[in-house]
């Protein structure tokens, strides 16, 4: 019998429970329908983008290209769907199409940054620096800086529509979610990608093909980011080169936040998932409570501070 | 001195290339423009814009070559310049106390940084975006991001010769005085010394922290000195105008050569990567490109030297385990 | 009177759980030449540390220093203490000249001011025309050969006004000159009045410069000699803690050449390496460190691509790409450091156990079998008798020796034809040695080929029949165990 809540995560549940009781003591409304649906509609994005997020990490690196990828893909998809089908139209073929291009556009992104850091050994948060600072480029030489906006409803059913009350998005994320358990728990890659993530010399001598681990990690990543995208541009209804810029710094904080070692090697999807729970809920209450969301944003760099401390104090 | 091995040993250099592609890209602009890229006054502007950056690059190239990479320098220069500006406009203030404030406001904020690299044992990145996210939050909502200009007519006032002093004037000056630090200095052989190897440097009796402090607190200062030159060639605080920068800076950085994982990087490769960057995104104004370009160009000329570098990188101990670099 | 420069009494020393000095009592007289002997984790290098004051002793422990009783906690308060040190790593800044790496103390130093290079070069150039050595001073020491950064380390302690020098393996990588020139320059820094002591498993040396030699093993003392008092057979016990009960014991085997290297060459590393591996042999490679030891097994395991030269399994030739083409092809490798290159330490036994053959344990979609993970994992436990191991704890609970048999259990679960085993029984205690001894004599038993590389002469000299000496990157000769005695075979090794 697997339990349910692992060991690790006990002290995110106990924090979640925390904050649900802290922000309904101040604010009763916390407690409504409308409060939980918000954060069932926002966790699928930023979940699905820790999720990418976390991959990368896990080998020891860092992706700091997912949101500009995310954008570019976004964008490319737009202009996809608007080329084929006219204003005020559907189609679903062209639709689906353009949700394979988005992924298969971020998938390509994660290919070059893994091909960048595999072959020429160099540092992930350099390379991926750099291909953010590409892909944002494109973005906004194709955009001119604009917004482009205005999707099929079939599409903007994706982020905006529900199925027997729940999200359409939030299906989407556990099945998502579900896939990377399998994939980490179950799967020969799941436990070659941990393993060289704790010592990536040993598990060479082991013979691991750093190289092909290494593009793989960074190709998953990509389509998390691809998910991540079409959720979020649905939801948004427009893609532009700008957008979500601040969700960046956010999937850190909830990877950190997950027990996912900064250094490599450790940690859990079930992490992620409680760490985005709580996150969510925290970012729900704050906006409720109408905390000034600029002191949110330092509050999210202090909290990631704490999480870093108590995070590497475990290990010592 | 082997003049010739020197010599020999400078033209195989990263530095080297970076020169020859930073002459071939200066002359291909001279045509593609038909010389109005080396005009003096195409020269001149060009500098002036772009010696805040400057500035700011040459205090990230010292965390770099100590080992570590800072991010929140563009929202310490932020509050530097927000508080310089608040000065000048409540107690009109001169150039000297202006210097001295963004220099100790930088710097304060930097040694946080230091003080947390030291204690934790967490990539510096990670680091650096919590304080950056804390500063940046706390500054917006004190100040609501509201600009502020109108300053008094000592810093209005700007001539040709001002605006040169503060801008080229304060870039060389700066350049000179990190060459001395670390060519001339005890701490800044320290700061090559830890990025080097923080394990021997600590056996050798170097405090570690006292070079974090000084690496970050320096970064601070320089932060806060560009932040300065950016507000004078602007006539007004803006946190909008640095926050969100911070890649045109770490651009400069990083293709001036420093290596990916500290202990190397000079303060010439530096001012090559400066000027890459100055040619890159001046001459596609001048060629007519939409700057909306920009961040493509830069971050693929990044990339491209990034995989030069790994490139020569593997060769050469390849060529090191075949015993071909024995002489 | 011998004047006491430093004394130790009853110290003890905790590292977490791990007991590293028990109850030692120790000094050293000034101006002696004093040597530290024992095996690999006898807790040589926590002496070390405690003597250079980089780390503090436990409570009740006294450590005195000139008559005064002093307690340690930093590098900065062992270099006031006047005490220098030359790790084993070297601890060289890579990325700096040669000559700032030999003057660096002058950075720490308060009555210097500032960084005057020509002082550096004038410094640097002064102390390698004191050892008569030559060194391009202007290179940085990334650039350098390993002996080379060697000499590095030691100028670095002599630029300084050292009282005591710690030597930890300094002459592991330097040629038989290089360590007479070492020599040499320790005996005049002698006459100096600099009190010295030298580190070292290597016997010969130990007997031609030591004074007195105290011998350690397992954390404690054993015992404290004059130099005059014991010869090599007598220290080789001492620090084994066994009175050669060993017996050699060899396994027969058959003819049939499995393994055959034809004069195989690799640029600086090693050059025209030729030997066969029989069906069953157990090979003894002996070489010290930067012998080309390590590199030759890495070549035969796919992992360092050789210049020249042929590789033949079962007499076809083959050429590696990589370790993944010697694992196809039954070719196992233990590399030299259990804890970096052995093992994953913060991941589970069973996770370490079927790394290599994870690609084969998969049910029909595509997922790993666990149930096949932990029975594997559990046979191997139960056939090497991997003592209190569980599959699903971390492999850094187990003990040196635990450990290195579950690196070997990730081997031999790759069934292999060929096993080689660098540096086995490095950081391990006797027990433990002799039940990996067993394990590899069994291993040739049923026919599994293996190499065993080492640089004790006894290691090799009880388990193999026949013996490759490697010095320089060269065979030199090659050994039949079986036709000499143990004095004989060290004499042979050391090329006397």
């Amino acid at each position: 019998m697997k339990k349910i809540i692992h060991s690790e995560n006990k002290m995110l549940v106990i924090l979640t429970a925390a904050c649900i009781v802290f922000f309904a003591i101040m604010k009763p409304e916390f407690l409504s329908v409308n409060s939980f649906s918000s954060i069932a509609r926002q966790i699928p994005e930023i979940g699905l983008f820790t999720l990418a997020m976390m991959l990368p990490m896990l080998v020891g690196g860092i992706d700091l290209s997912i949101i500009a990828s995310a954008n570019l893909a976004s964008i490319l998809m737009s202009m996809f769907m608007a080329a084929n089908i006219e204003k005020g139209g559907e189609n679903v073929l062209i639709m689906l199409a353009a949700i394979v291009i988005c992924i298969a556009v971020c998938t390509f992104v994660g290919f070059l940054n893994g091909v960048i850091v595999a072959r020429f050994k160099i540092p992930a948060m350099l390379v991926t620096l750099g291909m953010q600072m590409v892909l944002t480029g494109i973005s906004l030489g194709i955009t001119k800086g604009g917004t482009l906006s205005g999707y099929p409803e079939s599409f903007r059913f994706i982020g905006n529509g529900s199925i027997l009350g729940i999200p359409t998005q939030f299906i989407f994320f556990i099945l998502a979610s579900a896939v990377l358990i399998v994939i980490m728990q179950m799967t020969s890659f799941g436990t070659r990608l941990q393993m060289y993530g704790s010592n990536h010399v040993a598990t060479e001598y082991s013979g691991i093909n750093e190289t092909a681990l290494l593009i793989k990690t960074h190709m998953l990543s990509g389509v998390y980011v691809g998910i991540a995208a079409v959720i979020m541009s649905s939801r948004l209804n427009s893609a532009s080169a700008g957008a979500a810029a601040n969700y960046l710094m956010r999937t850190i904080l909830i990877a950190v936040l997950g027990g996912i070692d900064p250094n490599g090697g450790k940690g859990r999807v079930s992490g992620i998932l409680w760490a985005v729970v709580l996150f969510q809920c925290m970012a729900t209450g704050l906006n409720i409570l109408r905390v000034n969301s600029y002191i949110v944003i330092a509050l999210y760099g202090v909290i990631l501070l704490l999480a870093v401390i108590v995070r590497t104090r475990k290990q010592l | 001195m082997n003049n010739k091995a020197a010599k020999n040993k400078f033209l195989k250099s990263y530095e080297f290339m970076l020169l020859c592609v930073v002459i071939i890209l200066v002359i291909i602009l001279a045509a593609a423009t038909g010389g109005k890229s080396i005009t003096p006054e195409n020269i001149l502007d060009m500098l002036t814009s772009y010696s805040a950056y400057g500035v700011i690059a040459v205090g990230c190239l010292f965390v770099i070559i100590s080992g570590g990479i800072d991010i929140s320098f563009m929202a310490v220069a932020a509050v530097a310049q927000y508080m310089a500006a608040l000065y000048m406009l409540n107690s009109g203030g001169n150039f000297v106390m202006i210097y001295l404030i963004s220099i100790v406001v930088g710097a304060g904020l930097g040694l946080i940084n230091a003080v947390l690299v030291n204690k934790l044992n967490v990539p510096t990145l990670i680091i650096t975006i919590a304080t950056m996210n804390i500063i940046y939050g706390l500054m917006m909502r004190f100040t609501s991001g509201v600009r502020l200009h109108g300053f008094p007519d000592w810093f209005s006032q700007k001539t040709e010769g001002s605006l040169l002093a503060v801008s080229v004037g304060t870039l060389i000056a700066v350049l000179f005085i990190a060459w001395f630090i670390l060519k001339k200095t005890k701490m800044g052989r320290k700061v090559y010394a830890v990025g080097g190897n923080m394990e021997a440097a600590k056996r050798c009796g170097v405090s570690v922290l006292a070079v974090h402090l000084f690496v970050y607190g320096f970064t601070g200062a320089t932060a806060g000195i560009g932040a300065l030159i950016k507000c004078y060639l602007s006539q007004q605080a803006s946190i909008e105008a640095l926050y969100g920068d911070e890649m045109d800076v770490l651009a400069m950085v990083v293709l001036g050569g420093v290596s990916l994982s500290g202990g190397k990087g000079s303060v010439f490769g530096t001012v090559l990567g400066i000027l890459l960057v100055a040619l890159l995104s001046n001459g596609m104004i001048l060629v007519g490109v939409s700057s909306y370009w920009k961040d493509l160009v830069i971050g693929a000329v990044i990339l491209i030297s990034f995989c030069i570098t790994g490139w020569r990188v593997l060769a050469s101990k390849k060529k090191e385990k075949m015993g071909g670099a024995a002489e | 009177m011998e004047e006491k420069i430093i004394e130790l009494k009853h110290v003890n020393k905790h590292y977490g759980g791990v007991h590293a000095l028990k109850d030692v009592d120790f000094d050293l007289n000034r101006g002696e030449i004093h040597c530290l002997i024992g095996q690999n984790g006898c807790g040589k290098s926590t002496m070390i540390k405690v003597i250079s004051g980089v780390i503090d002793v436990d409570e009740g422990s006294e450590v005195i220093l000139d008559g005064k009783k002093t307690r340690g906690g930093s590098a900065r308060q062992s270099m006031n203490n006047g005490v220098r040190v030359i790790y084993q790593d070297l601890s060289l800044f890579p990325n700096l000249t040669v000559a700032e790496n030999i003057a660096f103390d002058r950075h720490e130093d308060k009555s210097v001011r500032g960084v005057n290079w020509s002082e550096i070069y004038k410094q640097a150039e002064e102390v390698t025309g004191r050892m008569d050595i030559r060194l391009n001073l202007e290179s940085l020491v990334e650039e350098l050969s390993i002996a080379d950064r060697q000499l590095v380390a030691i100028a670095r302690a002599l630029a300084t006004n050292a009282r005591i020098l710690i030597m930890d393996e300094p002459t592991s990588s330097l040629t038989r000159k290089e360590v007479n020139v070492l020599f040499s320059i320790i005996k005049s820094l002698q006459e100096k009045g600099m009190t010295i002591m030298f580190v070292s498993h290597k016997l010969d040396e130990i007997i031609e410069i030591a004074e007195r030699i105290t011998v350690m093993r397992d954390g404690t003392m054993i015992s404290t000699f004059e130099n005059k008092d014991v010869d090599e057979t007598k220290l080789a016990q001492m620090i084994s803690g066994q009175e050669i009960s060993y017996q050699q014991n060899f396994v027969e085997h058959g003819d049939e050449v499995i393994l055959e290297v034809d004069s195989l060459t690799c640029g600086k590393q090693y050059k025209n390496i030729s030997f066969k591996l029989k069906k069953g042999e157990i090979l003894g490679i002996i070489g010290l460190l930067g012998s080309g030891r390590t590199e030759l097994a890495s070549s035969v395991f796919g992992m360092n691509e050789p210049e020249s030269g042929r590789i033949l399994l079962h007499g076809q030739e083959v050429h590696f790409k990589s370790n993944r083409d010697a694992i196809a092809n039954k070719i196992a490798y233990v590399p030299e450091d259990r804890l970096l290159q052995g093992l994953v330490l913060n991941q589970s036994i069973e996770n370490n156990t079927i790394i290599s053959i994870i690609n084969k344990l998969k049910n029909k979609l595509g997922m790993i079998d666990k149930k096949s993970c932990r029975s594997i994992t559990q046979k191997w436990i139960d056939e090497l008798h991997i003592k209190s191991a569980v599959p699903e704890i971390n492999a850094s609970a187990m003990s040196g020796g635990n450990q290195q048999k579950i690196v070997i259990s990730k081997w031999l679960s790759t069934e292999p034809e060929i096993l080689i085993l660098d540096q086995p029984t490095n950081g391990i205690d006797i027990a433990a040695k002799n039940t990996i001894y067993e394990l590899i004599r069994d291993l040739s038993r049923k026919g599994m080929s293996i190499i065993l590389i080492s640089d004790e002469a006894a290691e090799v000299y009880y388990n193999c029949p026949r013996a490759l000496v490697m010095h320089k990157g060269e065979i030199v000769k090659e050994l039949d165990c079986s036709s000499i005695t143990e004095g004989e075979f060290g004499r042979e090794v050391l090329g006397e």
